[in-house]
């Protein structure tokens, strides 16, 4: 089957070179199934308050996450290699979501590739290496912000792959805060995009 | 061919290489990293959402500011977001924003700046569905559909509609089944189950009709036509706090990874491993 992919008729789609969305290859029931049963409601309890989800009007039966997206990320230790992972590892960054989901797949044939996290952003511990660094357990979730600094360390060896699912407020905090105010997670009211100036 | 492509990727990996950074990257504490070893130079060395970057001098606007003229001298949306972001707050916010500008070839910097954006929009657009169209190809050979499909759900390029009968990957359509599949470990699907059941329970007992449709069906949930409230003391055994505001819980089986992995590596791999 990858002999399809490669194909002279499908080459041109590069897909064991860019991550493609479960959307788009119709298997996006996946996503939603996380997102619905476990994302948005463990978001309620976790991070409603923290990553600023609610407001004075918002009760437990708001949705409080109104959109997701989710793919399948590789990494390899020989990424050049490798037909199926494009990456060795991964630097500090956030993600453009409010909740991320990250669940390892495959075996545990790989070694390295932990993630780690560096605080979130405008917080004293932003940059700054913190708990311990996270092995991933093939089959297990993690749930962060997505503004929380992460890093994929090297893998050494093998493949490893996760499951990653965005999630994000597109309805309620980022109606009303600025990119600018959004990435530095700015907890005062005074992002021009906000009630106050609106 | 595949050889080729790999070549070819390596050229321009290690060319760009030098300015490749992270846009969300915090730039003190980690420059950014390149990783050498076996021919694979910058390989991996940027975030997500990688942007090269190419830094320049700030424009020095004094040099044009002509006192009472009201010039924008360091203006220039096309190459400064920021200055992009700051029209596009003044349009919203101030009547007549324009009017101050006294140069006509400023305004049309300004618009010239939103056409490019547009421009963009357009392209990525058109480039996304024909890719979609693509892989929906590709997803209709693979399923080896026999369907007959209608012209609308083919235009449409739906392929979702593609995975209906597959034994591993068509979506669950009971909580009999998600259980049966194994999808879900145990727990996941003990605290999602007795959750959705006790969300039901509690919304009929509110509403005080026995019968009122308030759904716990997993065809619902996952069509985000039905919340889930998840049971507080079910999540207090199900969540393990890995470290400051990052959770873990068990969430798929090793028979799904396995299966899925398995008709991934022989048969899916080009979808899911090399996605």
């Amino acid at each position: 089957m990858s002999a399809l992919a490669e194909s002279d008729e499908f080459a041109h789609l590069n897909l064991g070179r860019r991550p493609i969305d479960l959307d788009s290859i119709g298997l996006g029931w996946i996503t939603d199934l996380l997102f619905h049963m476990f994302i948005h409601p463990i978001s309620h309890h976790l991070f409603a308050t923290t990553e600023m989800l609610t407001n004075n009007n918002t009760t437990f039966e708001s949705q409080i996450l109104d959109w997701r997206q989710g793919y399948v990320a590789g990494y390899s230790a020989n990424p050049m290699e490798s037909e199926g992972s494009q990456r060795n590892f991964l630097v500090p960054h956030t993600d453009d979501s409010e909740v991320t989901l990250n669940c390892c797949l495959g075996e545990e044939t790989f070694s390295g590739g932990n993630v780690e996290f560096h605080g979130l952003r405008s917080t004293p511990e932003e940059g700054k290496l913190i708990g311990t660094v996270r092995r991933p357990n093939v089959g297990t979730a993690i749930l962060h912000s997505g503004r929380h600094l992460h890093s994929v360390t090297n893998v050494v060896s093998g493949d490893r792959y996760a499951l990653v699912v965005w999630s994000r407020s597109w309805g309620n905090l980022r109606a009303h805060t600025c990119p600018c105010c959004w990435m530095n997670r700015r907890q005062d009211l005074s992002c021009i995009c906000g009630q106050r100036w609106n | 061919m595949s050889r080729i492509r790999s070549i070819i990727c390596i050229i321009i990996i290690i060319s760009k290489s030098e300015t490749t950074q992270s846009s969300s990257s915090v730039g003190n504490n980690y420059p950014s990293k390149s990783m050498t070893g076996a021919g694979m130079v910058g390989v991996g060395g940027g975030a997500i959402n990688e942007k090269t970057r190419y830094y320049t001098q700030p424009h020095d606007s004094t040099k044009n500011h002509e006192f009472g003229n009201d010039t924008f001298g360091g203006w220039n949306p096309n190459e400064n977001l920021a200055h992009l972001l700051h029209a596009l707050v003044g349009l919203d916010r101030y009547p007549n924003y324009l009017d101050r500008i006294r140069d006509s070839s400023d305004i049309d910097s300004l618009e010239n700046a939103l056409e490019s954006k547009l421009s963009d929009v357009r392209r990525q657009r058109s480039e996304i569905i024909q890719r979609r169209r693509d892989i929906y190809k590709l997803v209709v050979r693979y399923t080896s559909s026999t369907k007959e499909l209608s012209d609308e759900v083919y235009d449409s390029c739906q392929c979702n509609v593609l995975w209906c009968d597959h034994p591993l990957l068509a979506p669950p359509k009971t909580w009999t089944e998600l259980r049966h599949r194994k999808i879900l470990t145990e727990q996941a699907f003990k605290v999602a189950h007795q959750s959705a059941a006790s969300t039901r329970k509690a919304r009929n007992a509110k509403s005080g009709k026995a019968t009122e449709h308030t759904s716990n069906s997993l065809g619902d949930i996952i069509d985000g036509k039905a919340q889930v409230h998840l049971i507080q003391s079910l999540l207090e055994d199900f969540l393990c706090q890995e470290t400051f505001d990052v959770y873990s819980f068990p969430l798929l089986t090793n028979e799904v990874r396995r299966n899925l992995l398995l008709v991934c590596d022989i048969d899916l791999h080009f979808i899911l491993i090399r996605c």
